[in-house]
């Protein structure tokens, strides 16, 4: 279960564990522990990681960033599989000097993810492939009958607008 | 006043100016540390892109991928 860092943070960050290889290559890095932040736009990388990797910095990339609180940065950028959630995000990164890299909403914002704090874990919500409440129109309190294409022998009964916690 | 800007380098702890330049003992100088004001590489917290526009350039292509891959 993937867990928060409750040494390094305070209150407990959530952080993730990720897998890095190059793109249609072999080798693979393991345990890169990056920090959930949704306020970034982008992820950033160890540059420890990478260089383990033996992956180059894009010639000419690099990328001016601002902090939360207006520091200017400049980043190399690398293109390379990351691997989290059981999917292979290929594209391009950002490296940090840091230890612990950052997992912006550039993969945030393909995943559903539910923060359990007071119990400093979180996990992969799947309501994904059920349909979702923009997909409809119907009346209020019209009954529905709800199952997963991923798991079709549940069923949930319920009614609209349904909540999404009962999912 | 004019105030004259000269080109040196740090070597083992010791400021050494452009050969070309020799100034009298005692003078008064003023030490500006270049590389200092460049704009540090990434150690960054909550980064978002100065130029929203880039954001693009970060668009991942995604493949779900089995849970016994070999990585």
């Amino acid at each position: 279960m993937p867990t928060y860092d409750a040494l390094q943070y305070d209150p407990p960050a959530p952080m993730a564990s990720v897998s890095l290889r190059e793109i249609n290559g072999r080798e693979a890095v393991s345990d890169v522990i990056l920090l959930l932040d949704t306020g970034a736009d982008i992820t950033l990388l160890p540059r420890k990681a990478v260089e383990r990797l033996g992956v180059k910095p894009v010639s000419g990339a690099e990328y001016e960033l601002l902090g939360f609180n207006g520091t200017k940065t400049m980043s190399q950028a690398v293109e390379l599989d990351m691997f989290f959630l059981k999917r292979a995000f290929r594209g391009r990164y950002l490296i940090t000097d840091a230890e612990h890299g950052v997992l912006g909403r550039d993969i945030l914002a393909a995943v559903v993810i539910l923060l359990n704090g007071p119990g400093k874990e979180w996990s992969e919500h799947h309501y994904r492939n059920l349909i979702t409440t923009t997909e409809l129109y119907l009346p209020d309190s019209c009954p529905l009958l709800i199952t997963s294409r991923s798991n079709p022998r549940t069923v949930t009964y319920g009614t609209y607008p349904f909540s999404l916690d009962r999912l | 006043m004019s105030v004259p800007a000269i080109e040196g380098v740090v070597e083992n702890g010791k400021i050494r100016l452009r050969e070309d330049v020799a100034l009298p003992e005692h003078t008064k100088v003023y030490v500006i540390v270049a590389e200092l004001y460049e704009t540090p590489f990434a150690k960054i917290h909550t980064p978002r892109l100065a130029h929203a526009e880039q954001a693009r350039d970060f668009r991942k292509q995604v493949v779900e991928v089995s849970a016994d891959a070999d990585l």
